[in-house]
């Protein structure tokens, strides 16, 4: 009797650890995999060279680097600072008959695959539909255009943007959301204005979950190339201007592995490399900020 | 503490408002003047093309300093794009369609180099380097769904070596909208009937047959065919060359040779057509060198050593470039000046990528049509 | 008092935009698909034809190619992470599960690209070589085992997109495990329970949780674009064999989005986009409901 039970736990046991290595098994070959074709491919001048054409021998992926570096810096400034703003309306001011409707759109927002967002920024910004829509070319005010820009870096910026805001809503929410009321409500009673109260005490306290909600939608919309591919096209060449082209770790990794050509596919590994260092790089960080007490 | 939080607020707003009013007021379209930034061109379209353009943008861009940005992503693409100049130029395989020329208003087709479409295949048991023999009716049936294994009698008839290979036959096909569709559904309307009549041509169509794998862009055929076997895809020549795929000799309808393409059978097609084009700002539409060569066979028989696949590319630009957002004087004029380049000295750039380099005759036609190029009227 | 108004006028203005912006995106959709489906109306979700160059859009095999793909990536994922998640949270010595915590964690992090460059350069190799053609050869008498083997295609996207939530109902489920009151877990010894019994009660506990992990991975399965598009072999026909290929709606506008031929061209794909947009929705107002209904007890008995 016993030994049947025995064996029953053994067996289920066995079950389990099973699905944890079936589990585990696709990431360690998928980081095998990048790792070994990666690294063979990487060499100081790849990171830092311009892409060639294939065939031709020297090319590499700096522009790549610069495009995702600079897209994601845009879409930070665009989208953290707006994120926080509205994480911090549905957290400290969910009394507001409007906060719920807010946290609900958001919660629809998340869920939009990201392909979507990229259709409508690239409807209404690359070719400025919206603009049609109501027959104007262009809103000026005085020199300053704002217009259908063609297929841009500021495009794939505000669609990562738009992509990172509901992560860093939903994130920031549930930050502030572990605020002890008792400190908030210590400040007000000894008089100082809400506004201040929110803008001191409890982001001051929330800190570790604000670099943390920041952390997180950089590292997803570092490695988005959905949207970008319905906005920036892609580019060859070292940034120019926000209205050209750019180029992005992402894409080269779905353009060139979709090639045919043996060089442009060993690039691809090197740049799923990078980007895969770079995620690590950034989820190590979570986890040590978390393991120090901060938030979680 | 509030003091230090306010102040960064105060910081930050001024400087995303600072960053916003430099990107807002670096628009070229508003200030003009880029300064020392290299002058970027934009264009997309036809996969078929891209060696050829990529590489002759990259030298260019060492010799000039003007990039070149091409996006390989279909003749389709490239039409739409340009239609809804969200790029400054266009490339397709295929001319605009009356319906499409008209939108444009201003299309210029401005025809940069001629390639021949080849049937690839993988059939792992053939020795490398094995050339099989089609006809266009065989093509057409196994696209069609009617021949489904290598080993059909009407493939073995044509190469013996295909007898005992008792595959199915996997058929690639393009997904996006490509100009090499176009011309291959050109062809294979010309030389059979039943695909005339059930599927018809066009960039994108409604590929029958089961066992059929799509790819994106010229690319995503040639690696698909590469990487599965007893697959038969159709691409640009340089791509089945440059990937070490497998080619078939094609049958010539004039003379019932099996012909290989080369640059000498592309050319003897080139010559033989002698197309008489359009001026470049009218429609282009009934423009396509494998219907005029199919149509010629009917009645001439004597046309020797040409490939029968074969088709211009074009590029289209709008002639009034002022229309595109972003474009500025100096950026129009190095659009016409690499484009000049590109039909005379770029030439020199496609015979090694087994491209055919433009007659004489289609050269002078584009340097008119570039000098037509206007910008808020004033010529290039 | 007036820092307070400007304040929340501020926050108000921003999120108001937002709100705006959600509506604007759905609006444009609506608008862009209207054309599509002026023409064909519901047609568009049940017909199989896709012709651009007759102008005859139908989309019906590639939301099939959705739900098959989804279905299969659930399917193959749910059991998997169910026993994964137990055996982290109760079976693993406390030592490593933080290590094997964060290797799971690792594997939602990867970008959705590297999963298709994998996907499409050592996925598609081996499956085809190593499972497919034996599976044909050992099965080709029974129905839906027949057909060209290419190694791409739905079933082949169906197991990337398994791999890829895996990752994401396990930790859901891993939290919730963690979180059940130890009453439970020691009350279910203390009466005996074999191991397979107390995991059961433990998963009956956080039914709810499970649930919304499993709502969780259908929508990122769903909606994922870039990895399936590069494995999933992009044909317009509904699969007659198992390893066919096919489309899902976010791969189709990945394929297709900026290559679409005529203006019913690219306004069929901003309909599929729209009808991605309403699945997905009607996704979220499921799982609200469900989490609603069942919660609704326990707001009751308050």
């Amino acid at each position: 009797m016993i030994k049947k039970i025995k064996l029953y736990n053994i067996l289920f046991v066995a079950i389990c650890s099973l699905a944890l290595i079936i589990t585990l098994v696709p990431l360690i070959w998928i980081l095998a995999e990048v790792i070994a074709n990666g690294i063979s491919a990487i060499s100081f001048s790849l990171l830092t060279n311009l892409p060639a054409p294939p065939g031709i021998p020297g090319g590499g992926i700096g522009n790549y680097i610069q495009g995702t570096i600079i897209l994601s810096a845009v879409a930070s400034l665009i989208g953290f600072p707006v994120g926080l703003l509205m994480g911090i309306f549905i957290s400290e001011y969910r009394e507001h008959k409007f906060a719920p409707v807010v946290r609900f759109f958001v919660d629809v927002f998340a869920e939009f695959p990201a392909i979507v967002i990229g259709i409508f920024v690239y409807v209404i910004i690359v070719r400025g539909d919206i603009f049609k829509l109501f027959g104007i070319n262009a809103l000026c005010l005085g020199s300053i255009c704002i217009g259908p820009t063609g297929f841009s870096a500021i495009a794939g910026s505000i669609s990562l943007a738009l992509l990172m805001i509901p992560i860093v809503t939903k994130s920031v929410e549930e930050a502030l959301n572990l605020v002890p009321t008792s400190i908030k409500e210590a400040a007000l009673a000894m008089g100082m204005p809400r506004w201040r109260m929110v803008l001191t005490i409890s982001l001051s306290y929330a800190r570790g979950g604000l670099i943390l909600s920041y952390i997180l939608a950089l590292s997803r919309i570092a490695g988005e190339a959905a949207p970008l591919l319905l906005t920036v096209l892609g580019s060859f060449y070292w940034f120019t201007s926000f209205y050209d082209r750019i180029g992005a770790l992402p894409l080269a990794i779905f353009t060139y592995g979709l090639s045919p050509y043996e060089d442009y596919r060993a690039q691809a590994w090197a740049a799923s490399l990078l980007l895969i260092l770079v995620v690590l790089i950034l989820n190590i960080a979570l986890r040590i900020l978390i393991e120090r007490r901060m938030i979680r | 503490m509030s003091r230090l939080v306010l102040s960064i607020v105060i910081v930050a707003i001024v400087a995303i408002g600072g960053v916003a009013y430099w990107m807002l007021s670096n628009n070229p379209g508003t200030s003009g003047s880029q300064g020392s930034q290299p002058i970027r061109i934009s264009g997309a379209g036809s996969t078929f093309v891209t060696y050829f353009l990529q590489t002759a943008a990259y030298y260019y861009q060492q010799k000039y300093g003007v990039e070149v940005d091409y996006a390989s992503i279909g003749s389709g693409a490239g039409i739409q794009q340009f239609l809804a100049n969200a790029v400054d130029f266009g490339a397709t395989d295929v001319p605009l369609s009356t319906q499409a020329w008209q939108q444009a208003g201003d299309a210029l087709h401005i025809p940069e180099a001629i390639g021949g479409v080849v049937l690839t295949y993988n059939i792992p048991d053939l020795p490398p380097n094995t050339h099989l023999n089609f006809t266009g009716e065989v093509i057409a049936d196994i696209y069609l769904g009617k021949i489904t294994k290598w080993n059909d009698p009407a493939l073995v008839k044509l190469n013996p070596i295909l007898a005992n290979i008792n595959q199915p036959i996997t058929t690639v096909h393009r997904s996006d909208g490509s100009g090499t569709t176009g011309v291959f559904t050109d062809y294979l309307s010309s030389v059979s009937q039943e695909w005339a009549q059930t599927v018809g041509s066009g960039l994108s169509v409604n590929w029958p047959g089961t066992n059929s794998l799509g790819g994106k862009g010229s690319e995503g055929v040639a690696s698909a065919v590469k990487n599965t076997p007893y697959s038969i895809g159709y691409v640009e020549f340089t791509y089945a060359l440059k990937n070490n795929i497998n080619y078939g000799y094609v049958e010539n309808p004039s003379t019932g040779e099996f012909v290989a393409p080369t640059i000498e059978s592309i050319s003897k097609t080139v010559s033989y057509v002698a197309l008489s084009l359009p001026r470049g700002d009218q429609d282009w539409s009934s423009v396509s060198m494998v219907r005029t060569f199919i149509q010629m066979s009917k009645s001439n028989h004597t046309l020797f050593g040409a490939y029968p696949i074969v088709t211009f590319t074009y590029i289209v630009i709008h002639k009034e470039l002022s229309k595109i957002p972003n474009m500025t004087k100096e950026k129009a004029q190095a659009l016409v000046n690499f484009l000049k380049w590109l039909v005379t000295d770029g030439q020199q750039y496609a015979t090694n990528l087994y491209y055919v380099p433009l007659p004489q005759s289609v050269q002078n036609l584009d340097l008119q049509t570039l000098s037509m190029v206007t910008y808020n009227g004033m010529n290039l | 008092m007036r820092g307070d108004k400007i304040f929340l006028y501020i926050l108000l203005f921003i999120s108001a935009l937002f709100v705006v912006i959600v509506f604007l995106l759905g609006f444009e959709l609506y608008r862009g698909s209207s054309s599509i489906f002026d023409i064909f109306g519901f047609n568009f979700i049940l017909s199989s034809t896709w012709d651009p160059v007759r102008g005859v859009f139908g989309i019906a095999p590639v939301i099939l190619g959705s739900f098959l793909t989804c279905f299969i990536a659930l399917i193959l994922a749910i059991p998997v992470a169910l026993l994964t998640s137990y055996f982290i949270s109760e079976l693993v010595p406390s030592r490593l599960k933080i290590y094997i915590t964060s290797l799971v964690e690792l594997l939602a992090a990867v970008p959705s690209v590297v999963y298709g460059l994998w996907g499409i350069l050592v996925l598609v190799p081996f499956l085809r070589d190593n499972i497919y053609v034996p599976l044909q050869s050992a099965f080709y008498f029974l129905p839906g085992f027949g057909g060209a083997i290419t190694g791409y295609g739905i079933l082949t996207a169906g197991i990337l997109l398994a791999i890829m939530i895996l990752p994401t109902i396990t930790s859901i489920t891993k939290e919730a495990i963690e979180l059940l009151p130890a009453s439970i877990k020691e009350a279910a010894i203390a009466l005996g329970a074999m191991r397979y019994q107390s995991a059961r009660i433990i998963f009956t506990h956080i039914k709810l949780t499970i649930i919304a992990a499993i709502m969780l991975g259908f929508a990122r399965a769903f909606g994922e674009a870039m990895a399936v598009a590069m494995v999933i072999g992009g044909s317009h026909l509904f699969p007659n064999s198992i390893f066919a290929t096919g489309y899902t709606l976010p791969s189709l506008i990945v394929n297709e989005f900026t290559e679409a031929t005529s203006p019913l061209h690219y306004s069929a794909l901003i309909a599929a986009g729209f009808v991605l947009f309403v699945i997905a929705l009607a996704n979220i107002v499921v799982a609200r409901l469900i989490i609603y209904r069942t919660t609704r007890f326990m707001r009751l008995a308050i």
